[in-house]
């Protein structure tokens, strides 16, 4: 009724209809996504509130209690561990191949690596312009820190200028470096120059760093392989590789370090015996191993058959149908859950610190019970391990996305 | 490319018959599954030949009979009757019940607090929306054991002493000692209270059932679950209140009240039992979350618009139309987290709370004999995995759609 009685006069409704509330602008926006009911407002009012709090004891306990002297002081410890004084410079050199292999991949894959190598390139120079004082490393560790800079960009104009501009080569140099990197960490008994130096001296981010890419240069391949064994016809290797995938996937991994530190001396004859840090990487290549597989063969299982009809229609030889017809596409479907494994191995690799082998969790963990100095400075010094592993996982996480989303656009 | 001559094809067909041996894939294929089965019996020979050998020149007992003997090992505040003079597999079995008793729990507050998560993420509110996102984005970038060794050394251990212990609306009392909760403390009439409610459980299945048909058969509605809430409800309040009439109530409540420097009364939850559920909840939550809000973000729009625009309300969109649809996805990968948060819970040994690993390594320091209990250890993990992948995936066939 009211509606029809309306309808005689438009001037009436004109009058009676107030202007629509502002929904673009910022205030439009806060009105949208803040304040849009009653109990949103209420909402957005107490999650500001505990905010508040939050930051501001937060920021001042950073800012004022926090005593951060047990980073500066050990900064070198949980870097690079025990590695002798003299001889640090290995070290330092061989952590550099990161951001030159970083750099190279920016050239190569701009769309994934731009961002990382641009942040480490930006990220290096403001870490050394911090200032504190970084104790035992002095001047060295900020021209050090520059140094990541001069390599991201160095990689990067080696790589858009010259033939180390593949993706091969990318993946060669990373290789070649990392392999080498370890024969120069570990030096020669009888040499002069390169001194042999055990792993037993190794330890903080460099281990963590060091094992993480070893479990991913072996568990990769190694999981192919499991993968395309599940997959076979034939049946024995089948219930092999099923029952390997199975069995390693559901035991923790602490359980798996155990064995391998236990187990290994009693499995293996004498003369293949290893130190306990290789005994460590094999617990997380079992384990990883089995899960890249379960990974890879959800690549495989979405090739079409038709393209290995028509490989085979074609004549092609069974092993050139897996290399070069259905894995590229099996792994290239199934990269981010791969990237995503790395990340769990990353993760993972803070678990042998329970064996008391010296990662970096394992290193921070041996300077708060080593002196009475650092007892009580476990906040600080797990507030820092927590952030310095949330950044390289983060990296690795963009990466992954940045993945994910050219593959949802359907550029390769 | 010109066409084969018919002559060609035939001369073609003829030499596939005389494929020499070494080309033949039948040959081949028995050759090659011959060879992989000698080289993977080949290796697990060598292993254990090595491990036999090893074992004799270091006079390891590779045995199970050790499981029986005096055990002699400390497990502090068993959750079942424990002593040292229990035998080894006993001490396994405490430790199973500890693992048990920690992912139990932690599964039940990570699903809430996950599904929690996921719905705040898919909130209007965008400052809910970000803290949720920043919630996740810190706990899953960091490995769990450096979440546990910052939450039980930097905050559970450092919590007020008990004189000073913080009080919680509940009661519930934080301290150092462990977090103490109110709890009920049954007397002699729980059993028979008890047998009310179950009566009221399974009459309430019987009525649901006949409700149930009768809404299928005449469609008309009759509440079905509502009806079977409130004879439970029934049941349960006047059991109680007539068991309480009759004497005492079935449950005393036991209020945990200071008496100089501890706690009396209530429930004690261990500062180790506490962290370790603690971090596998406030971890495993962030993916059960993420699982939720994909599950429920699958969903496509036009299917709330069409409920909607039939006349459903809100309460029935989510209970007709979203819910079904979302457990569908969300059950298979949730499960697999289950399991994640079982393998996790061996941290236990970061905060020091005796799970399977850390009495299986009591064990075998004790008594030396690695290899069975590896074997018990691993027989138990895959057997618990086994246990959750086999009830989720019966609970899994309920929710899927039933395929004509």
């Amino acid at each position: 009724m009211a509606d029809r009685a309306s309808v005689t006069g438009v001037a009436d409704v004109a009058d009676q209809v107030r202007p629509p509330v502002a929904s673009t602008g910022p205030l439009g926006w806060v009105r949208a996504n803040l304040l849009d009911t009653w109990y949103n407002a209420l909402l957005t009012l107490g999650v500001l509130v505990a905010l508040y709090y939050l930051v501001r004891g937060f920021g001042g306990w950073v800012l004022l209690t926090a005593e951060w002297a047990v980073l500066t002081q050990n900064l070198q410890v949980l870097l690079v561990g025990q590695y002798p004084d003299e001889e640090i410079w290995r070290a330092g050199a061989v952590m550099l191949a990161l951001p030159f292999v970083l750099g190279l991949g920016w050239s190569v894959w701009p769309g994934f690596c731009r961002r990382l190598a641009i942040s480490l390139a930006v990220a290096a120079p403001l870490v050394a312009a911090l200032p504190v004082e970084f104790a035992s490393l002095a001047a060295g560790f900020r021209v050090y820190l520059l140094l990541n800079t001069v390599l991201v960009g160095a990689g990067w104009l080696l790589g858009r200028s010259t033939v180390f501009g593949s993706a091969r080569s990318v993946l060669a140099t990373w290789l070649v470096l990392f392999l080498g990197g370890l024969v120069f960490l570990r030096g020669f008994a009888a040499s002069e120059a390169l001194p042999f130096v055990g792993t037993k001296q190794w330890g903080g981010l460099m281990v963590t760093l060091l094992l993480s890419q070893a479990g991913i240069v072996i568990s990769f391949p190694l999981g192919i392989l499991f993968a395309l064994g599940r997959r076979s016809s034939m049946a024995f290797v089948r219930v092999a590789c099923v029952a390997y995938i199975e069995v390693l996937r559901g035991t923790p991994i602490l359980a798996l370090l155990f064995v391998t530190q236990v187990l290994l001396p009693l499995l293996l004859p004498d003369w293949m015996d290893m130190d306990r840090l290789t005994r460590g990487l094999v617990a997380l290549i079992l384990n990883n191993s089995a899960y890249m597989a379960e990974n890879v063969r959800g690549g495989l299982q979405s090739v079409p058959s038709g393209q290995l009809e028509a490989a085979r229609a074609l004549g092609m030889r069974v092993h050139h149908i897996t290399a070069r017809i259905v894995l590229p596409q099996a792994l290239r479907n199934v990269l981010p859950a791969i990237v995503g494994q790395f990340i769990i191995l990353f993760k993972d690799t803070a678990v042998i610190s329970l064996l008391g082998l010296l990662d970096f969790l394992g290193t921070a963990n041996a300077i708060l019970s080593g002196r009475q100095q650092w007892f009580n400075a476990e906040i600080e010094m797990f507030l820092f391990v927590a952030a310095v592993y949330w950044v390289f996982t983060y990296a690795m996480t963009s990466v992954s996305r940045a993945i994910e989303r050219s593959m949802s656009k359907g550029v390769g | 490319m010109p066409a084969p001559v018919q002559g060609d094809l035939r001369s073609r067909v003829e030499t596939h018959s005389s494929v020499p041996l070494w080309r033949n894939i039948y040959v081949l294929r028995a050759v090659t599954q011959i060879a992989a089965a000698l080289l993977i019996v080949g290796l697990i020979g060598f292993l254990l030949n090595n491990l036999f050998v090893n074992a004799e020149k270091r006079g390891v007992d590779l045995g199970f009979g050790f499981l029986s003997l005096r055990a002699s090992i400390k497990i502090s505040n068993a959750a079942i009757p424990y002593s040292p003079d229990n035998s080894y597999f006993y001490a396994f079995l405490v430790g199973v019940v500890h693992t048990l008793r920690a992912t139990l729990l932690g599964i039940v507050l990570a699903t809430i607090l996950g599904v929690l998560v996921g719905v705040a993420r898919l909130s209007h509110n965008w400052l809910v929306q970000k803290i949720f996102a920043v919630y996740i984005g810190a706990i899953r970038n960091v490995p769990l054991i450096v979440s546990c060794y910052f939450f039980y050394f930097g905050l559970v251990l450092r919590m007020p002493i008990t004189k000073e212990a913080v009080h919680l609306p509940g009661p519930i009392f934080l301290s150092n000692r462990g977090v103490y909760t109110i709890w009920g403390e049954p007397t002699a009439s729980f059993g028979t209270w008890l047998l009310i409610v179950l009566a009221a459980v399974i009459a309430g299945y019987f009525v649901r059932r006949a409700l149930r048909n009768r809404e299928t058969r005449t469609g008309m509605p009759s509440y079905p679950n509502l009806a079977a809430l409130a004879l439970l409800a029934v049941g349960g309040v006047a059991g109680w209140l007539a068991l309480a009439g009759g004497g005492e109530p079935p449950l005393l409540p036991s209020i945990p009240v200071l008496k100089g420097t501890n706690f009396r009364g209530g429930m004690r939850m261990t500062p180790e039992y506490f962290a370790l559920v603690a971090c596998l909840t406030v971890y495993i939550a962030t993916y059960i979350g993420e699982i939720v809000r994909g599950a429920i973000q699958s969903i496509p729009r036009g299917q709330l618009e069409a409920a909607r625009a039939v006349g459903l309300s809100e309460i029935h969109v989510l209970r007709y139309i979203v819910i079904p649809q979302a457990l569908r996805i969300i059950v298979p990968p949730t499960i697999g987290q289950y399991i994640n948060l079982t393998k996790g819970s061996s941290l236990a040994i970061v905060v020091g709370y005796a799970d399977i690993y850390v009495v299986t390594r009591n064990i075998i320091e004790q008594s030396g004999s690695s290899a069975p209990m590896f074997l018990l250890i691993i027989a138990t993990y895959l057997l618990i995995a086994a246990v959750y992948s086999l009830i989720g995936n019966l609970y899994n066939r309920s929710v899927q759609i039933v395929e004509r």
